[in-house]
């Protein structure tokens, strides 16, 4: 079935032919065959019959969800998660399932038990993640949207890095139901689009209460996805985050300021002291949140096979990946040991300082904008500063911190990959956020021809 | 982290790891622990230090005043009129 709206024409047989064909090692599963897209319910909506990719840490029924690990590597769900239902009834296309950092916990998109994702402007470049596949399946043309989840960043670092738009969504806003869990109070589905306007038209199929996830509420965000007049907004360039990026991601968020500046908008200044330590606490706070909410896979259920005599802690150590067996060990010593306590402290006391500081920010501004990350995707391989870049990934976990909506979109590029930049909003206003979004994409076009 | 600190670390998180993997997970330890280690110093909490004083109040006021007249007269009730504090305080 081929769909359109007033903007996009959706081919989802198409989509179905590129999934196959797929060399990025993008896809885990495809969910459909040529039946399947044929016979999509016509709903009629702005995405009935587009075709959309799903990160393998959400459920879909029937088809196969490892979260990009040994553990859950023959674990078929028997239930669709919220957000897929919605999607389904929107008459949208489920064409399979897409390869994460393990767990999703990671930023790199090489951290999957079932090989790295590749950068599709370049294979020998970091891809993102923890949502690398989603991104790299929009990025490529294969689907035009597509769902992630996002505790840190993760689909908006793979999206900057594969010079595709991304939306985080206010915290509760999106139902999380049926979507594995990685840090309970910062965990959010995420969005992948082409661009912001479909970031926002799939925002308003998937949002909304759900009464199978207590933290949900509704939220208005108009279908249609315009964008809005950017002429007297006041935005904030987050003075911390700039300072600590490198001087091409310094350099996108100008050129949005300039085409703020002449859409009529103000641009400001703004800072954040509590942003010292952002990512000393999200590291303290994640790393804590997962060693709990991984606790329930124990190799025996869910689908993984063990070797006679092997016990749960033997099985655990050998399904899990390096990066999950550490940031376990971790958050279990950081829960589990008095010594640390003052660490866990320390990051819940900086968490509610960040969302004082940021509530009180967005009494002056609109909008605060920054680099999404430090730079453009690092080459597989190279050397860099993991202290620097430790610091850089409270770009974007910041938000998640918060709790509030935050959308990247790609700006110019540097050494021929993508730049980007983020937007952020006030919690709960996510139709600000979106529509600004789609209004800034369109003056950036302006000011570059 | 010591040996045994690093043992009992990997037992909560139920793990068994071998020599090289433990290894690994050891590095990984100390340099996060001590990336985080300035959390450590975080003691300046306005917010919740003012939010926590305001609890406070109510609490004291509860007490010398379970029927809540003064807050209501002080305009701290509902719009009802009804006094709202005891649920949140406790």
């Amino acid at each position: 079935m081929n769909g359109k709206n007033d903007t996009y024409k959706f081919d989802a047989a198409a989509a179905l032919k590129a999934a196959r064909e797929d060399e990025n090692n993008i896809f885990l599963s495809l969910c459909c065959d040529e039946a399947v897209v044929e016979n999509a319910a016509d709903h009629g909506g702005p995405l009935c019959g587009a075709p959309v990719a799903v990160k393998d840490n959400i459920a879909v029924k029937g088809c196969k969800m490892t979260c990009g690990s040994k553990m859950l590597e023959s674990f078929v769900p028997c239930e669709d998660a919220f957000v897929v239902e919605k999607m389904r009834r929107a008459g949208m296309v489920i064409i399979g399932k897409t390869n994460l950092d393990e767990f999703a916990m990671g930023s790199s998109g090489l951290l999957s038990a079932f090989g790295a994702v590749k950068n599709p402007h370049s294979p020998d470049r970091y891809a993102g993640g923890s949502s690398s596949g989603s991104a790299a399946a929009v990025a490529s043309g294969i689907v035009p949207v597509a769902l992630g989840s996002d505790t840190g960043g993760s689909v908006r670092v793979p999206a900057a890095y594969c010079g595709v738009a991304a939306y985080k969504p206010t915290w509760g806003a999106v139902s999380r139901r049926g979507m594995v869990a990685h840090a309970s109070s910062l965990d959010t589905v995420g969005i992948i689009g082409a661009d912001a306007k479909l970031c926002a038209q799939l925002m308003a199929v998937i949002s909304g209460r759900d009464e199978g996830d207590d933290t949900s509420f509704d939220l208005d965000i108009p279908v249609s996805g315009n964008g809005r007049d950017l002429a007297g907004l006041c935005v904030g360039v987050w003075t911390e985050q700039m300072d600590a990026a490198l001087p091409e991601a310094r350099a996108a968020v100008e050129t949005v300021c300039s085409a703020l500046r002449l859409s009529g908008a103000s641009v400001i200044d703004i800072s954040c002291p509590a942003y010292d330590l952002a990512a000393q606490a999200y590291i303290a706070l994640s790393a804590s949140e997962a060693a709990s909410c991984l606790g329930r896979f124990d190799g025996l259920r869910y689908g993984a096979d063990a070797n006679d005599g092997e016990g749960v802690e033997q099985l655990r150590g050998r399904l899990f990946g390096p990066e999950v067996r550490a940031r376990l060990v971790l958050g279990s010593a950081l829960l589990g040991f008095e010594e640390y306590a003052p660490i866990i402290d320390g990051a819940r006391r900086r968490r509610t300082q960040i969302k004082a500081e940021m509530e009180r920010l967005f009494c002056d501004v609109d909008l605060v904008i920054g680099p999404t990350v430090i730079g453009c995707a690092p080459r597989i391989g190279e050397k860099r500063s993991a202290r620097r870049e430790r610091l850089a990934d409270a770009f974007a976990a910041v938000a998640n911190l918060a709790g509030i909506p935050a959308l990247t979109l790609p700006c110019g590029s540097s050494e021929v990959m993508p730049l980007a930049v983020q937007i952020m909003g006030a919690h709960g206003a996510d139709e600000l956020v979106l529509s600004a979004g789609i209004g800034i994409e369109k003056a950036i076009r302006g000011i570059n021809g | 982290m010591d040996e045994n600190m690093l043992s009992r670390a990997v037992g909560l998180a139920g793990l068994e790891l071998g020599e090289r993997r433990r290894a690994r997970v050891e590095k990984y330890m100390e340099e996060m622990l001590a990336f985080m280690s300035p959390l450590t110093d975080v003691s300046d909490i306005d917010d919740v230090a003012a939010e926590l004083r305001d609890f406070d109040t109510l609490r004291d006021d509860t007490a010398a005043d379970p029927n809540g007249t003064a807050l209501i007269a002080d305009g701290k009730g509902n719009a009802d009129g009804l006094y709202v504090a005891p649920l949140a305080v406790n």
